[in-house]
């Protein structure tokens, strides 16, 4: 019992002096302090730290620029999508008002075409009825030859037949049937009703029965 | 100027008031020394520990605010600071012979000049320091912290993150065991290492 009286009262006796040393007036006496090298290191470190300004970025943008750049960006995106559909629908309704317009379209979408030969006149007409009656028998003779440049020849009168003359072309019908080349006759007419399928062909252009 | 401008002092010095840090470090400076040194019972770890504390108030001037005491600002500091260092080193307080010579060799006593006072007193302290080495850990950053640092027991219950008193028991049962300690001839040099830290369920 009398012992841990005795303790308590060490107890409370280093509660007050805050040592456990016998003749010591506290712990400062008891023991050493930092050495002077420490002292000065720390004390540096103290002074650089309030003396040398704090390490700025190079840039720092206010705190407003990034919503008002993000805004920026949105207006702009939305007037350049403003400003391309409207532009958009404005050249469709010019396209349906405008009378040129599928004429237009269609010369866009067709390619160009072949520039026609020229129309034959009378007098060449003749003339090429006279050459065709002449070299007749060497067209016989290289038939196959014949046949291509006829087909060549078809097809270029095809593509002119847009343009040419119904009158003339129908005389040079004429001359083939006259000339006795009936399959050649019948071919350009052919070709002539393609081209002009509302023309009323006189019956000299007919193929014979 | 009193104890309890420490915390203004703290605030000129975050204001750039290098005086007023000066008069700070003053104050604290022998009694942190001489608890980490004490912890460590290593100079150099705890000169390291030393300039990490004070570094650590310095970098944290800006958010300093007086709401308790500075000392206990400062202690949580170097408790933790200790902690850590423990954490890190695992560290085990054997001491070996360069350490103890290290540590016996930096105490001069205010009677030095007087060969006989001064083995005696150096005996006294070497048990002292002995003594204080063998407690467990716990109980002896109680015993460091209210004796180097002036804190109450509420303070030191605070910084260790235990109850009063759970503090004020860690508190008697280390003065009890120096008390012993220093009333024997032949004190205890085993150190007891700070507990490894308890790993998480999990982890």
């Amino acid at each position: 019992m009398s012992e841990k009286v005795d303790r308590d009262e060490d107890f409370e006796a280093f509660l007050r002096r805050r040592s456990m040393l016998p003749g010591h007036g506290g712990p400062a006496a008891a023991d050493h302090e930092p050495p002077g090298d420490l002292d000065d290191i720390v004390l540096r470190k103290a002074r650089q730290a309030i003396t040398q300004p704090p390490q700025m970025p190079l840039y720092k943008a206010p705190r407003w620029a990034l919503p008002v750049a993000l805004a920026a960006t949105i207006l702009l995106t939305f007037s350049i999508l403003l400003n391309v559909s409207l532009n958009t629908r404005r050249n469709a309704a010019a396209s349906r008002n405008s009378p040129a317009a599928p004429a237009a379209a269609l010369t866009k979408r067709a390619p160009a075409p072949i520039p026609p030969p020229p129309a034959a006149e009378p007098a060449r007409e003749s003339q090429l009825a006279a050459a065709t009656v002449t070299t007749a028998q060497a067209a016989k003779s290289a038939a196959p030859m014949a046949k291509s440049r006829e087909d060549n020849a078809a097809r270029a009168s095809e593509s002119a037949g847009a343009t040419r003359d119904p009158q003339v072309w129908l005389k040079h019908i004429n001359a083939l049937r006259a000339a006795g080349h009936e399959v050649q006759a019948d071919a350009e007419l052919r070709r002539f009703r393609a081209a002009f399928p509302d023309y009323s062909v006189p019956p000299a252009s007919e193929p014979t029965k | 100027m009193t104890q309890d401008d420490d915390g203004e002092l703290m605030l000129r010095y975050a204001r750039g008031d290098m005086r007023a840090f000066e008069t700070l470090y003053g104050r604290h400076r022998a009694a942190l020394y001489r608890y980490l040194s004490r912890h460590t019972r290593n100079l150099e770890t705890a000169s390291d520990l030393f300039q990490e504390v004070w570094s650590k108030v310095i970098v944290s001037r800006e958010r300093y605010e007086p709401r308790a005491q500075f000392r206990t600002f400062l202690y949580r500091i170097a408790h933790n600071c200790f902690i850590d260092y423990c954490r890190r080193t695992a560290v085990r307080h054997e001491n070996s012979p360069a350490q103890e010579e290290d540590w016996e060799g930096s105490f001069p006593g205010p009677e030095q000049e007087r060969p006989d006072a001064r083995a005696e007193q150096a005996q006294m302290m070497a048990r002292y320091r002995a003594a204080i080495a063998a407690l467990p850990a716990e109980q002896r950053d109680v015993f460091l912290l209210y004796e180097e640092s002036g804190l109450s027991l509420e303070e030191i219950a605070s910084i260790s993150s235990v109850g009063m008193e759970t503090a004020k028991s860690r508190l008697r049962y280390a003065v009890a065991k120096l008390r012993a300690a220093l009333g024997s001839d032949e004190p205890s040099t085993q150190a007891m290492p700070f507990p490894a830290p308890v790993q998480e369920p999990g982890t």
